[in-house]
């Protein structure tokens, strides 16, 4: 579901080259673990322009999350706290309902957690961590930033 | 439709959307806690006193985070969390006074029990631990920031929540006092920020 206040959205690449997304899907449905590559991409040209882009390896299984802050108490500071943070997750095994699980209870072993971070003003920042075989990389192409996240 | 944070209060309890809207009205901390609006409205009414000797502390806020949008979205790790404790501005035309002596303390149990908090009016709220709200309480501003996040569990300690087939609250109700010691400045402390975060699968 992609929601009115959304900057960007997944993509995912199924076995047979199709793609689906989240206008048609929930990336709780079970089509979505079939993916082979999934992606989190702009809605438009004011969004931020990032993409966030990675192969989903044999035996791991993917997670997407949108995180989203709500404040209780507002000082000055507040406007300079991201409001929506995208989340792409990988770690190897199986899990019968992914998009259910509560990712802080997944412990990052052989895998890795990428954040884009969307401040109150529209712009973007990426968070990377990983266990040590998985890499980050960014090429700054001439319309987006893609950031790549790859099994070493 | 959205997901925002309710404020309860009051003996029913009552609430109130604290975060939503476009002028939320936050959480302010006050020696107050009944059915009326008094005891959520940001203004100065019922301010806590600086003690002469020991503390006084709030009323105990009872927050948490609800949701009416049905059918689409599953949530889950709630979190609450601070910008930590605020420096006074330069320049100050407001006259914020700082933190010396004030504290915000979250309650470390969270739980699906609504309590109306106790206390004095206009004097002092009863301890948090002491009206038995919880076992045990932290620091907020100085503990808890976006790299150390309290987490506040789901109603009914699911590991998830939804769709929703109707509107409902979604975490685990946390609880919020703010304390005074005798090194307090009197005067209106540098707002602070504190936020909840949660996730969502779409």
């Amino acid at each position: 579901m992609i929601h009115d206040w959304d900057t960007h959205y997944w993509l995912a690449e199924l076995p047979d080259g199709e793609w689906i997304s989240a206008e048609e899907h929930s990336s709780a449905e079970p089509i979505f673990q079939t993916a082979k590559r999934i992606q989190i991409v702009p809605i438009s040209t004011s969004s931020s322009q990032a993409i966030l882009d990675a192969e989903v390896p044999e035996g791991y299984t993917a997670f997407l999350r949108t995180d989203r802050i709500e404040i209780v108490m507002r000082g000055p500071d507040a406007e300079q706290a991201p409001k929506l943070i995208y989340v792409m997750a990988m770690e190897r095994g199986h899990w019968l309902e992914p998009g259910r699980i509560a990712l802080s209870t997944v412990p990052l072993l052989d895998g890795f957690r990428a954040e884009l971070r969307i401040f109150r003003d529209g712009h973007g920042e990426v968070d990377f961590i990983s266990s040590d075989n998985f890499i980050s990389e960014v090429t700054n192409m001439d319309e987006y930033d893609l950031y790549r996240f790859i099994k070493v | 439709m959205s997901v925002h944070i309710r404020r309860y209060y009051g003996s029913g309890p009552s609430e109130v959307d604290i975060s939503g809207g476009e002028n939320p009205i936050g959480l302010k901390l006050k020696t107050y806690d009944g059915n009326s609006n008094e005891t959520y409205l940001f203004n100065a009414t019922h301010p806590v006193p600086k003690p002469t000797i020991g503390n006084k502390h709030s009323f105990t806020a009872t927050i948490a985070l609800y949701s009416d949008v049905l059918g689409s979205e599953i949530y889950s790790d709630p979190k609450i969390y601070s910008g930590g404790v605020p420096a006074v501005p330069s320049p100050n035309p407001k006259g914020y006074v700082a933190w010396t002596g004030a504290q915000i303390f979250v309650a470390d149990d969270t739980n699906d029990t609504y309590t109306q908090a106790t206390g004095v009016q206009d004097d002092s709220g009863t301890e948090m631990v002491a009206q038995g709200l919880t076992a045990s309480k932290t620091d907020l501003l100085a503990t808890y920031n976006s790299s150390n996040m309290k987490s506040v569990g789901l109603a009914g300690g699911v590991a998830s929540i939804g769709p929703l087939g109707s509107a409902q609250r979604i975490s685990k109700y946390v609880r919020l006092q703010g304390t005074l010691g005798t090194s307090c400045s009197p005067g209106s402390t540098v707002p602070a920020t504190i936020y909840m975060r949660y996730s969502v699968t779409s």
